[in-house]
């Protein structure tokens, strides 16, 4: 089985560097970033390649069904594809699928201009890296340890390294800040009028005040406002392929497949 | 029963644990205090327990996908519009606020409705009165939400996430709105209608109304708008607006109050609860996806525009190369008229005219069906595309993007595999 080698970061910190992720080739391209903002990987292998989803299907799947009976299937099977680091702790692994607690992240912005800088990066030195390396860098890990053999093997690490999937409640996941939500929004309506929606946290911060303004929501004090709109910007935000949403040209305003 | 009560019963029925279980149970169980807790249907499962294991079903809508459970929000799925007339137990459900008792209970005591505002002469009608006095008038009508296919937007619009099957066609009884008006005898200065129900807003707040919207006064004297009080031959159901409710056809369903107790004629375009701001708006010029569009540059929506289902098959379907594939579905529009409704298999390279039904009445919708064969095997799209009378068709992509998603009339595509 072919296999590529991904080098990845955390925000840029270097100190994450050893991460391996093994993809199978025909997924790499899908697989080359994920959920977790925290986490960019940097492709090797990859020559003139155009990014074409920072954001990979995987991770979108993980974010786009948490409910019932699929959660744990999509979430070993996106850690198969986008997340396995062997030696990964499990706390870890639980972040790097967007599935666990939350971590603070970037503001997206800032994720976006970082990733797309990343992109670009990763592209030069892994063509600089291949010019240098020549053929050997396709067999060789090009960190050696901890470095995964075949995608089968990084499949069952994940399998076994994978967490229980976070709760939901009525659609909700019961990530941190998610008692705030109970406590200020579900009064009135559903936990699930809000689990369909996935906006930005502007858009969100919108419907605060939409919600204290129309609909009976009490003042929020800065602070419980601000925990709120953590908990969705977090847990509620735009999904994967809703990410370009400045330059809506640069994507297909039809969904890619007929799934009604 | 209200909202809660429906929606219980489907829950406990879902799975027997914990039928019936206080609020103390509920909160030990998920380990944290639920606040709001007493506004938890009463034996309804947090969910929180399983993985959310499923939605739960409001008993006599099978075939619906729910949306939201407060407010009761579930829309069909395709296949299950197939119907010429859509059975009550298949018709979407979209409400703003929480049902009126009378609703559940059934009951017509303390009810009327009042005709007022800018009229010569206002009256308080009961439901004899209206069954007495007006003509009966009867026919098949599609309701769709305004905000159907909002699910295709993007960047995603607030609301709910309809895909395709916020539209329903049964059929209604009752009595023209036009013959009540002329009773009252609408004034020269009638600019427009609004009506007032029954129904709570979500946080119970009396001052506060869920929904209140209406129709300029000439779509409330055209013969087609009426008064309803039976649906597909039985009293409204609950859930649509028991004891009577108003429906402007081609208009959003939001234009047609359920649990209806008042029409309020006025001299100025009606400012009720989602009347105003960008509820049921769209910008009056187009704008490019994501813009933050003025409150002010918002205007009304009143006829939707033409549309199409396929019922038959379902997306995924694998045919045989060698068979016909039989398809099938419903097309209307928001002027009643439909013309044509033709179907594509090479992704919009060729059109066939699909045969295409009269409607049973205007505004009702026109049964089309077609049959293809495919030239090898393999993928396959079936699109469908309505036209209109005025020569308008729904579009291939998701047309002009507006804030809250609404008019979403692309057309739908089907996948097929062709072995």
């Amino acid at each position: 089985m072919n296999t590529e080698r991904v080098q990845s970061r955390q925000d840029g910190d270097e100190s994450a560097t050893g991460v391996r992720v093994a993809l199978a080739s025909e997924c790499g391209l899908k697989a080359r970033a994920h959920e977790g903002q925290a986490f960019r990987p940097v492709f090797h292998g990859y020559l003139g390649m155009r990014a074409e989803s920072p954001r990979a299907s995987c991770g979108r799947e993980v974010a786009g069904d948490l409910s019932g009976r699929n959660h744990r299937r999509i979430a070993h099977r996106a850690e198969a594809l986008c997340f396995v680091r062997p030696g990964l702790q499990p706390e870890e692994t639980k972040h790097r699928t967007g599935l666990g607690s939350a971590t603070p992240l970037l503001h997206p912005w800032v994720g976006l201009a970082i990733r797309g800088i990343v992109l670009r990066v990763g592209l030069v030195a892994a063509l600089l890296l291949l010019r240098v390396c020549g053929a050997a860098a396709a067999d060789k890990p090009a960190v050696s340890k901890p470095a995964v053999k075949t995608f089968e093997q990084a499949n069952k690490a994940a399998v076994k390294n994978a967490k229980e999937p976070v709760q939901t409640f009525m659609g909700l996941k019961q990530n941190p800040g998610f008692e705030y939500v109970l406590a200020n929004c579900i009064g009135c309506h559903s936990p699930r009028l809000i689990a369909q929606h996935h906006l930005s946290r502007k858009r969100w911060e919108e419907t605060l005040v939409t919600m204290n303004k129309k609909h009976g929501l009490w003042k929020l004090s800065p602070d419980m406002k601000a925990k709120i709109l953590d908990y969705l910007a977090e847990n509620q935000g735009p999904l994967g392929d809703q990410e370009f949403k400045e330059t809506p040209w640069a994507q297909p305003l039809y969904r890619p497949n007929p799934i009604w | 029963m209200n909202d809660e009560e429906i929606l219980n019963d489907a829950a406990t029925d879902r799975r027997g644990f914990l039928r019936g279980a206080g609020l103390a149970a509920v909160s030990a169980a998920m380990g944290m205090p639920v606040p709001f807790a007493e506004h938890f249907p009463e034996g309804l499962i947090p969910v929180a327990l399983g993985q959310d294991g499923g939605v739960p079903k409001i008993p006599g809508k099978e075939g619906l996908r729910l949306l939201n459970d407060r407010p009761i929000n579930a829309e069909t799925v395709a296949t299950e519009l197939d119907d010429d007339i859509t059975p009550n137990s298949r018709h979407f459900v979209r409400n703003n606020g929480i049902m009126p008792e009378r609703a559940s209970t059934r009951s017509l005591d303390g009810w009327s409705l009042t005709i007022d505002g800018e009229v010569r002469k206002a009256l308080t009608l009961s439901m004899d009165d209206l069954e007495s006095r007006f003509k009966r008038h009867e026919a098949a009508l599609v309701i769709e939400c305004g905000g159907n296919g909002r699910a295709g937007y993007n960047p995603p619009a607030k609301g709910n996430q309809w895909t395709l099957g916020a539209v329903g066609c049964s059929k209604y009884a009752g009595v023209r709105l036009r013959d009540v008006l002329n009773a009252a005898g609408v004034k020269d200065s009638a600019v427009y209608i609004g009506y007032e129900s029954e129904d709570l807003h979500l946080s119970r707040d009396p001052r506060k109304k869920p929904i209140s919207r209406g129709v300029p006064i000439a779509k409330a004297l055209d013969e087609h708008t009426m008064l309803a009080w039976e649906m597909n031959g039985e009293p409204l159901p609950a859930l649509h607006g028991f004891p009577l409710r108003l429906i402007c056809p081609g208009w959003p369903g939001s234009t047609g109050g359920k649990w209806l107790k008042r029409i309020w004629v006025r001299d100025q375009v009606h400012d009720g609860a989602k009347m105003t701001g960008t509820s049921y708006r769209v910008p009056r010029y187009p704008v490019a996806p994501g813009t933050d569009v003025p409150e002010e540059d918002m205007e009304i929506i009143e006829e939707m525009p033409v549309k199409s289902i396929i019922t038959r098959p379902a997306s995924g379907i694998v045919a045989k190369r060698s068979d016909q594939l039989a398809l099938r579905g419903h097309a209307w529009s928001g002027s009643g008229d439909v013309k044509a409704v033709h179907v594509s298999l090479d992704f919009g390279q060729t059109w066939q005219q699909a045969r295409l039904r009269k409607p049973a009445n205007a505004y009702a919708w026109q049964r089309w069906t077609a049959s293809v064969t495919f030239p090898k095997s393999g993928y396959y799209e079936v699109w469908a595309r309505a036209t209109d009378g005025q020569g308008r068709m729904q579009p291939m992509l998701v047309p002009g993007w507006n804030p809250k998603g609404y008019l979403n009339n692309a057309m739908q595509r089907i996948a097929v595999k062709v072995v």
